[in-house]
């Protein structure tokens, strides 16, 4: 039904309709938005990734040849905007979020108690690879086909990736459980 | 079963990507191995705490900025590029082209109005009426009859 309606307003938006356009864009902000501020940890670069892809789908909507995998199409479009602003970010002086485990560490997090905040900095301690697929997967509901599709990868590369990401979640938050779970 | 496979099936089986057989055996080393479980069970924690976490929001101005952009206008047909062409006027020459056509329009009103006016001309009818050609035929010789 998703599928059905997005194709409707593609279709609409090839034509120029602007209310096809915003209602495309009132159904997926929220997602591409949670995902570049969890791929970025950066609200303004957020935007920025946000704002491009649908400059992109305003631009290109005529040449989208999969109507029916215009969710995949967004993320991937979200997702090269997003790495290409962190690879900008490297190459500048501001925080790289593959740095965050310097300033707070789940440790840290864990003092306070709060496994939502000591898993919310571990993800964000994670490596760009890892925090895309659990975020893909984890928080946005993505199937392993449409992970690949987006990131480029083949599904058993997914499965693989995801397996080193939650391992290494799992690492980090052994404190939190372990004390936790001591008698 | 090494505890790196079991893990990796554990990892995939709760996204419902794992097949029959090797949930299978998975299922068979984590009846045995308390490390592999603690890690399935630590994976399903985890996915439980990200999905209960509230969303978050998104800034009203990104909705300004996407949705002030302007959409093109389709270029599927010619005519489509003609009308567009049309609305690309520049706006002087929009207006001198507006001006020029006031000013004939006005020019041939006050024409029009500082003419005498003029006699209606005396119509006649003329009536033109024809007959249909009538064929005439001479009588042929067989047709005669003898006198008597």
């Amino acid at each position: 039904m998703r599928d059905t309606d997005d194709q409707q307003l593609l279709a609409q938006v090839r034509s120029g309709d602007a209310r096809a356009f915003a209602a495309l864009y009132e159904r997926y902000k929220a997602r591409l938005y949670g995902f570049c501020v969890r791929l970025l940890a950066d609200d303004s670069l957020a935007q920025d990734a946000v704002q491009e892809t649908f400059l992109k789908l305003r631009h290109e909507a005529g040449h989208i040849t999969e109507p029916r995998a215009l969710r995949s199409w967004l993320y991937r479009v979200a997702r090269n905007e997003a790495l290409m602003l962190l690879r900008g970010r490297r190459n500048g002086n501001t925080a790289d979020p593959d740095l965050i485990p310097d300033s707070e560490t789940p440790q840290m997090a864990l003092e306070r108690k709060d496994v939502g905040e000591a898993l919310r900095t571990a993800l964000a301690a994670l490596k760009t690879e890892y925090r895309e697929v659990i975020v893909l997967r984890e928080l946005d509901g993505l199937s392993y086909a449409e992970i690949a599709e987006i990131t480029g990868d083949t599904e058993s590369s997914v499965k693989s990736r995801l397996f080193k990401a939650r391992r290494a979640l799992a690492e980090r938050l052994a404190p939190w459980w372990d004390e936790r779970e001591r008698p | 079963m090494t505890h790196e496979e079991a893990q990796m099936h554990s990892s995939a089986y709760v996204d419902g990507e794992v097949s029959g057989l090797d949930a299978a055996a998975m299922f068979g080393h984590l009846a045995e191995c308390g490390t592999c479980r603690t890690f399935m069970s630590r994976v399903l924690a985890m996915r439980s705490t990200l999905l209960s976490a509230p969303p978050i929001p998104v800034p009203p101005a990104l909705d300004r900025r996407v949705l002030s952009l302007r959409l093109p206008q389709t270029r599927s047909t010619p005519v489509r590029r003609l009308l567009a062409s049309r609305i690309q006027i520049p706006l002087a020459a929009a207006a001198a082209i507006a001006v020029t056509l006031l000013t004939i329009t006005l020019f041939s009103v006050s024409l029009w109005l500082s003419a005498p006016p003029q006699q209606p001309q005396k119509q006649e009818t003329v009536y033109i009426m024809s007959l249909p050609a009538i064929e005439v035929h001479a009588p042929q010789p067989a047709d005669r009859k003898p006198v008597q």
